[in-house]
């Protein structure tokens, strides 16, 4: 019971915090109305995690074998990173806090998938390095096509508007199929739940989180590593699900934050590294290197305290 | 893709109330050269009041359509920097059409007699003004449409301003020179200057244009 409880905690936080990703920029512009957004979020994401959510499931439950209390200390100690985290301001990824828990069990109990774990930390180097090519690939396109076309303001903004609405639901769709993995791998590993209902059940907690309490970090606009105009926003949100996107076929959870990163990187590249603001990039890479390591020594701790025997 | 079709309707009406307040205003300040020439000919006599009261008439109705716009603006699926800068946008025209009322207004109201000497240059200054609303007519319906290059539009603004300012600047001295009361050289200046104005407000509205343009560009 508590590791599904846990297990639906930290997907309702990812739903909170992760949607701003992908219906940010519209909601926060007042583009499209947050209850809008909300609704095709939370649609959006079930819909890929039924769908496409399974090969990531399977990458992190062949981590490490998982018994029930392995689990538990598993979705805790990544729920304890994301709140320790979120205390000290930084941003967070919970794809991180819970491989990275998986990490330190499967550390503990001396049978870590080799494999596994490179496969993932390869894929972790390339999502912000997927965002920035994604952006570019997208960026030349998407400017090829108005720049050939010419439309006038009030026909290219509805466009962009509803590119953005579209490309919104895309972005929700790649957070289901890639981060309910996030969620549900900790329920198939321990046997707790079968595949199939265990990613709708995964799926359905992040779509609760879209729905209750994503609205003030929707709202927020936050502090960005470049200035961006509408234009440029569009193609981050469409490079950012494009990256998810990808690494849902390949079956590894990955951080939408820092796909959404590698597109504003990608901005910087193509219009000058100046822009950049280097001392956030540099405070953000940190605390994403270092939330892993937070995870995994959270579950170690956990496991060791589980583990203790009272020998009078 | 109903919503599609009624969000372009929806904004082809704003491109439509944008013309309607160019025309409107376009037409004010021809009607006040044509109120200044008919002052030049007889002075400020009742009649340059009546010539005021038909442009406060259009520019009534500029304020309308511009009120109009901007209470729909919001309806619109603009981009919130779109917003601003048609709100911008209007603003700095209004300019345009508020300034000619006034400077009517106030050669009616103050009993203004500008030196004889001073008309033919006076009418080429007010002349300048409207023509550069001309080019910014354009630059509006450019900026608004494909967004093409206005670089040749600004050139001309630009260099109807500085001219517009050398005449500004000649008639001063010109009045200054003159036998005349200081209070009296005073009151014609601030009238050549607020002629004058028309010029700056179209090169702020030029600039404006450019800047919009710019930052359409992706």
């Amino acid at each position: 019971m508590l590791t599904f409880i846990g297990s639906m905690f930290l997907g309702w936080g990812l739903g909170t915090n992760d949607a701003a990703n992908v219906f940010g920029t519209a909601v926060s512009s007042r583009m499209v109305k947050w209850r809008t957004a909300a609704l095709l979020a939370a649609l959006f994401v079930v819909l890929g995690a039924v769908v496409q959510g399974g090969t990531a499931v399977e990458t992190l439950t062949n981590l490490t074998p998982q018994t029930r209390l392995t689990a538990t200390i598993t979705v805790f100690a990544a729920a304890f990173t994301v709140m320790f985290m979120t205390l000290l301001k930084l941003p967070i990824s919970a794809s991180q806090a819970v491989v990275g828990s998986i990490f330190g069990i499967g550390l503990m109990q001396g049978n870590l998938n080799p494999a596994g774990t490179t496969k993932i930390l390869l894929c972790w180097l390339g999502t912000p390095v997927g965002g920035a090519v994604f952006y570019i690939f997208f960026h030349l396109c998407l400017s090829s096509l108005v720049k050939a076309f010419k439309p006038s303001m009030l026909v290219l903004d509805p466009l962009i508007r509803g590119g953005l609405i579209i490309f919104g639901c895309y972005g929700a769709y790649a957070l289901g199929a890639n981060n309910v993995a996030n969620v549900s791998a900790v329920l198939v590993g321990s046997g707790l739940l079968e595949r199939q209902l265990a990613v709708l059940v995964g799926g359905v907690s992040i779509a609760v989180g879209i729905l209750t309490l994503s609205k003030p970090v929707m709202l927020t606009v936050g502090r960005q590593i470049v200035e961006v105009n509408t234009f440029s926003a569009l193609n981050v949100i469409l490079a950012e699900a494009a990256t998810v996107h990808l690494y849902a076929f390949v079956g590894v959870p990955v951080s939408t934050s820092q796909a959404v990163v590698g597109g504003l990187l990608g901005i910087g590249l193509l219009k000058g590294l100046q822009l950049i603001r280097w001392r956030t990039l540099t405070r953000v890479s940190l605390a994403w290197a270092a939330t892993p390591f937070i995870g995994a020594a959270l579950a170690m701790l956990f496991y060791i305290i589980a583990h203790l025997e009272y020998r009078p | 893709m109903l919503k599609a079709m009624f969000m372009f309707k929806k904004n082809k009406k704003m491109l439509e109330e944008f013309d309607s307040y160019l025309q409107t205003a376009g037409e004010l300040l021809d009607d006040f050269k044509a109120a200044l020439d008919y002052y030049f000919e007889n002075g400020p006599d009742d009649h340059v009041q009546n010539l005021a009261n038909e442009i406060h008439i259009k520019e009534s109705r500029c304020d309308d359509i511009r009120r109009h716009i901007e209470l729909e603006i919001f309806e619109k699926s603009l981009l919130p920097e779109s917003r601003e800068d048609i709100f911008l946008l209007l603003e700095r025209l209004d300019n345009l059409p508020n300034q000619a009322e006034d400077i009517l207004r106030t050669l009616w109201t103050q009993q203004q007699e500008l030196p004889q000497d001073t008309h033919p240059q006076v009418a080429e200054l007010a002349e300048l003004g409207v023509k550069m609303f001309g080019y910014i007519r354009e630059g509006v319906k450019t900026v608004l449409g494909r967004g093409e290059s206005i670089e040749e539009l600004l050139t001309k603004v630009d260099t109807a301003e500085s001219v517009g300012d050398q005449i500004q600047y000649k008639l001063v001295a010109q009045v200054f020179a003159k036998d005349m009361a200081v209070a009296e050289k005073m009151l014609c200046r601030d009238a050549i200057r607020e002629i004058g104005a028309l010029c700056d407000m179209a090169d702020d509205v030029a600039l404006l244009l450019n800047i919009i343009n710019v930052k359409r560009r992706v």
